[in-house]
């Protein structure tokens, strides 16, 4: 998934089911593994095609994340992040001469998952990660004996407590729940001169010209905190009210400066400060994905 | 009663039995790509984030539009300490 796992409150036996489940979402999910089942269901030319029982899970609830955002969290921009110049590990990207595609708008309406069989129309390429690595990390946790919690890049679900610091600075205390932070200020490239990223405005099958650098959101689980922070990226300077309408906290970073919604505010106060980075993790470098095993502050 | 010869029978016969095939595909049809049972407790996201998707149920855009998708709240607060058990990062 592109991005190290860190898992706090865990013993060797449970970092090594983490470290399996992640590899079993990377297996299933990956757009650059050819063999991954998003690949082959992408590739596939049946109208009508039999996905596992993960995959369908996954797809399933990538629908309702795009239901709870009014369309905004769409799992069928596959070829929009494609055309956008994101076709391959982002480790490997590289800025390009040439231009982007005109870009891909998502065609939700069209897909339909019934069980296991989906539809979808030709040409159509999914992309699952819009929900994927979150519920990766919330089923991780589930696999801690008690408190602790899981991270994974701008992802994270805590249980029993854990002071959370954030990417721009400050931190917060997440008793139980998940944090996630979307922004356009690490997967970045060039093409053509033009600055890519890859959250996709679905309505024109292009990166988003939203006005914000970073939202963090914090949620019942990671996956809900990571579905809202996507959304109000999209939504742009709707966002933080959008988030008091759900009842969720946002903190938002532009060029121009921070904002918090009023659910922030009330929860967290305003805070402002960078905190240090946490001290003393063990690195356990393990396959495609490294496991670092962190004590929690508890 | 009149006794068709049996070259028309058997006409109707394979007629309706391509009918009966044409049936069952049309119901698949209707089925797979119309029926929009209702799902809303289906489609309600828990807690944790987790689902499960059975079979019978169908899952498309809209089917949690009614407003039975709300995000849960987290149990969140100031932070109790300036050194963070854990920093994230961005996705």
């Amino acid at each position: 998934m592109g991005c190290e796992v860190v898992v706090g409150g865990a013993r060797e036996a449970q970092l090594r089911a983490i470290e399996a489940l992640f590899e079993r979402h990377e297996q299933a999910f990956s757009r650059f593994l050819p063999d991954s089942e998003l690949s082959r269901v992408n590739r596939a030319i049946a109208p009508i095609i039999a996905v596992s029982d993960l995959f369908a899970d996954t797809l399933a609830d990538a629908l309702r994340a795009a239901a709870q955002t009014r369309g905004l969290v769409d799992p069928t921009l596959g070829v929009a992040l494609e055309e956008a110049g994101y076709d391959r590990d982002f480790a490997l990207m590289r800025s390009e001469d040439r231009p982007a595609g005109r870009g891909a708008p998502g065609c939700l309406t069209a897909v339909r998952l019934r069980g296991r069989l989906l539809s979808r129309p030709p040409g159509v390429k999914l992309d699952l990660n819009g929900v994927a690595k979150a519920r990766a990390v919330d089923d991780a946790l589930r696999l801690l004996p008690g408190s602790g919690f899981v991270a994974a890049g701008g992802d994270l679900a805590a249980r029993g407590g854990a002071v959370v610091g954030l990417p721009g600075g400050g931190a917060l205390s997440l008793h139980s729940g998940g944090v996630a932070t979307s922004g356009r200020t690490r997967r970045r490239w060039r093409m053509g001169g033009e600055v890519m990223h890859h959250l996709i405005d679905p309505e024109t099958g292009r990166p988003s010209a939203s006005i914000w650098t970073l939202v963090t959101v914090a949620a019942a689980s990671c996956r809900d905190a990571d579905v809202a922070a996507k959304a109000a990226f999209l939504l742009g300077a709707e966002g933080p009210a959008w988030l008091d309408a759900q009842g969720l906290p946002g903190r938002f970073e532009s060029p121009a400066g921070e904002v918090t919604n009023r659910t922030w505010q009330a929860a967290l106060g305003i805070q402002a400060g960078a905190i240090g980075i946490q001290a003393g993790a063990i690195r356990i470098q393990a396959g495609a994905i490294g496991i670092q095993a962190g004590a929690i502050g508890t | 009663m009149a006794i068709a010869p049996i070259s028309v029978a058997r006409r109707r016969a394979t007629l309706a039995k391509r009918t009966l095939t044409f049936g069952s595909v049309l119901a698949f049809a209707v089925t797979f790509g119309l029926a929009r049972s209702s799902h809303a407790a289906h489609a309600t996201s828990s807690a944790s984030g987790s689902s499960q998707t059975s079979s019978g149920h169908q899952h498309g855009y809209g089917d949690t539009a009614s407003g039975s998708g709300s995000f849960g709240q987290a149990d969140v607060g100031p932070a109790t300490s300036q050194s963070p058990s854990v920093s994230t990062g961005v996705s």
